[in-house]
């Protein structure tokens, strides 16, 4: 191998014999073989010619791209069985792609096939510093210290250091303003409470109608929100919309568990719940007719609606808050109050002492 | 009588000065007025002696990591496309554009302008599913390359730092990829949000404060998605890429780590010069990247936003679920038994703290102890520069290495 190329001297840290590894004589680097294009003059020239037509192609594709940008309409649309796509979509990313990737296999083809392919060699050193340069900055080190005075005045070092401390306090505090403090006060302003009031309405979620118990077959469920919402607009409509979303379902009182303390909060078999799941938030909807279970498809957890929206399975540990509803003087499904814990994920300060759970009555 | 020593004939100024001077191609003369310029202000030349014919070994799983850099460049450079017409805000509008089954829609401007930018700007879409397609790739290559270094044992001394520079890597990410696909503001990327501010919530004593200080108050708010874009587009970028730059400069001091073969010692890389070899090959490979994205952008639909809708905090599509490398904290949600303690006036929420935050501290955690634990496991101290397992590393240590 004495005609390899190498880089470097051998490092006399990392020693290259490894006798122990290999107990057999390092046989060293094994012969250059040739490719076909070193020896065969005219396999070096079609792969020449390769690689000169892939960076050919380029241009081409190139103002291919440029063409389509200007020339193909956005609402042309083409048609491969049962897929379609856009074709101005299609082309720009065709020219543009193959441009690149023609570009990037040409010169991978250049050097596989042309460039000289003799393998060479480096040394490796050691990652730790020369023993001199230890020396050497430690000696400077103590000598710098000196000259700056910080082994006689030792009170500017440890002042420094208690600087360099504090110095951070502001750029923290500079954050406290990040959000309203949830105190006390602003929880039960805030997520401990919904827009739910006596007498609101509840309505459609989409048509902002309400809705009357009549119209409400056994076994159908309609997403309500309460009517008050459509006084809000921008962020505090959407902050309210997630927390007073309600579901509203009628079911056959005969085949459903009603407890007592709860007789008086439905209307005939009809309950209202929140729909936001009390795992981690998300709109519960999928509702299962026949078993009255509702089930949350961000992870599965499963409530029962027939049995004071308990959870039956699933990641969720509190049942779905009910909101206590009754008929106003027009006929129209209204809310009693508001919902009697706070609907939605848990929190650290949230007092679940008085959720819903099994065997209450 | 001694032999005869071998004599080395090292006078060959006779046979120099028949070579005549090598005449410099047409290139070199075009560039040697400008070359020198750079080189009387920087030392150009000195600058690049070091690196210009540094050996690279060769084999195909070397080309791992260098895809998550690649396709990191992809998501800078298609990123900054998009940052261009993408507005992070979250005041609404009502939706005038071409897509017609949205018109007159009242939405968030970042959800009509990520319309705008499938439908009304041209190669906007293209760019939009290069930006998310490379994303996946980012991650991916991350994920497998992070193997490849395991597999290899090329976390062990000296490259520990590097090792977790790389989980660090890892994590962020994670968590740009979140970022990312929660600024459209679309169905989808709300729900993920809405989870978020769950997970945030379930944390013990300072849950409240952070989701409130996380989103300015109650969820939704209007400042998530401004804030994400801060840390989607500056933040975490300016981390990724000054974690990327030390990554490289730490494989270039500690030389690239290699497979045994014959000539391969632990002292020496055997491979291909940066020039020309490596300088075609790599350069090649990241337009070969780029190109096969471009061609994914074209030609493989990813996170339709104008399908799902703009959020609304009421409603949900079925199957609601992250990018797939978020799915072990998905996954680790959904199997989680539902305790939760109530203790007094508190709620303590370990259906969703453990899985969430829990499981993934875990994840990063067990990766960045692991090359220490090994180390302390096997007693190795030495420096090891090709594949090894364990077990060997303990017969290398009785060998000629130096500590």
């Amino acid at each position: 191998m004495s005609e390899d190329t190498t880089h470097g001297r051998p490092s006399s840290e990392i020693a290259t014999v490894d006798e122990e590894r290999y107990p057999v004589p390092d046989p060293g680097l094994e012969p250059h073989l040739p490719r076909l294009t070193d020896v065969d003059e005219k396999a070096a020239d079609r792969a020449t010619r390769q690689v000169a037509t892939f960076f050919g192609l380029v241009p081409v594709l190139s103002i291919g791209f440029a063409v389509v940008y200007f020339a193909v309409p956005g609402d042309a649309y083409l048609d491969f069985g049962p897929l379609r796509a856009n074709t101005r979509n299609l082309l720009l990313g065709l020219t543009f792609g193959l441009a690149l990737l023609f570009l990037g296999v040409g010169a991978v083809q250049w050097a596989r096939k042309l460039m000289d392919d003799r393998e060479m060699i480096d040394y490796r050193h050691g990652a730790s510093s020369s023993d001199d340069d230890k020396t050497y900055m430690l000696t400077e080190l103590d000598k710098a210290a000196d000259e700056a005075k910080l082994t006689r005045r030792k009170i500017i070092g440890r002042t420094l250091i208690a600087a360099i401390a504090t110095i951070l306090l502001p750029m923290v505090v500079g954050l406290a303003d990040l959000g309203p403090w949830p105190t006390k006060k602003k929880r039960a302003e805030t997520i401990e409470r919904t827009i739910w009031a006596p007498g609101v309405r509840v309505v459609n979620d989409v048509t902002f109608e309400p809705i009357k118990p009549e119209n409400v077959e056994i076994g159908q469920l309609v997403n309500g929100e309460p009517a008050n919402l459509q006084d809000l607009e921008g962020s505090e409509y959407q902050i309210e919309k997630a927390k007073a979303a309600v579901i509203v379902v009628r079911m056959d009182p005969n085949t459903i568990t009603i407890p007592p303390s709860r007789e008086t909060w439905q209307i005939g078999g009809i309950l209202c719940y929140s729909k936001i799941c009390t795992h981690v938030g998300c709109p519960i909807s999928l509702w299962e007719q026949q078993t009255h279970h509702l089930l949350c498809p961000c992870h599965q957890s499963t409530f029962d609606l027939g049995d004071a929206g308990l959870v039956v399975f699933g990641p969720a540990k509190r049942a779905l808050p009910q909101l206590p509803i009754a008929v106003d003087a027009e006929g129209y499904i209204v809310a009693q109050r508001d919902f009697l814990v706070p609907p939605g994920p848990s929190f650290f300060e949230r007092d679940s002492r008085n959720d819903f759970k099994r065997g209450d009555n | 009588m001694a032999e005869p020593a071998a004599t080395i004939n090292d006078d060959d100024s006779a046979v120099r000065a028949e070579t005549p001077k090598k005449e410099l191609g047409p290139v070199f003369k075009v560039a040697a007025g400008p070359t020198k310029w750079l080189d009387d202000r920087v030392g150009l030349a000195g600058l690049g002696r070091p690196f210009f014919r540094k050996v690279f070994p060769d084999h195909w799983s070397f080309l791992l990591g260098e895809i998550a850099l690649y396709s990191f460049i992809v998501l800078l450079l298609s990123g900054v496309f998009l940052t261009i017409w993408f507005k992070p805000s979250m005041s609404e509008v009502e939706y005038q554009g071409s897509y017609e089954l949205l018109r007159g829609i009242t939405m968030s401007d970042a959800y009509a302008s990520t319309l705008d930018l499938s439908f009304d700007i041209r190669g906007g879409l293209l760019l939009r599913q290069m930006h998310h397609w490379a994303a996946m790739l980012f991650v991916a290559a991350m994920l497998t390359h992070s193997l490849r270094i395991f597999f290899t044992g090329a976390f062990r001394k000296p490259r520990e730092i590097n090792w977790l520079i790389g989980v660090s890597l890892i994590g962020l990410g994670l968590v740009e990829g979140f970022a990312g696909y929660s600024l459209p503001d679309d169905l989808l990327s709300g729900t993920g949000l809405r989870f978020v501010d769950g997970l945030i919530r379930a944390v013990p004593l300072i849950g409240t404060w952070a989701e409130f200080f996380v989103f300015g108050g109650e969820f939704p708010g209007e400042l998530i998605v401004p804030r994400l874009y801060m840390v989607h587009i500056l933040l975490l970028p300016a981390l990724i890429l000054g974690l990327i730059a030390a990554h490289l400069a730490l494989v270039v001091y500690h030389k690239h780590t290699q497979y045994p073969g014959p000539g391969r010692t632990n002292g020496n890389v055997v491979g291909y010069p940066v020039f020309p070899v490596y300088a075609a090959k790599a350069g090649g490979f990241f337009l070969i990247v780029f190109g096969v994205l471009t061609l994914m952008g074209a030609t493989m639909q990813i996170n339709p936003v104008w399908v799902f809708g703009p959020y609304n905090p009421a409603e949900i599509t079925a199957g609601s679920q992250p990018d797939w490398y978020m799915g072990f904290v998905e996954g680790a949600i959904r199997i989680m038994p539902n305790w939760e303690w109530h203790i007094g006036s508190t709620t303590w929420s370990w259906n969703v703290f453990l899985p969430g935050i829990g499981v993934m501290t875990l994840f990063f955690g067990i990766m960045a102890i692991y090359p220490f634990v090994e180390a302390w496991v096997t007693a190795t101290s030495v420096s090891i520069t090709y594949w090894t397992v364990p077990a060997t590393t303990r017969r290398v240590r009785r060998s000629a290495l130096p500590p």
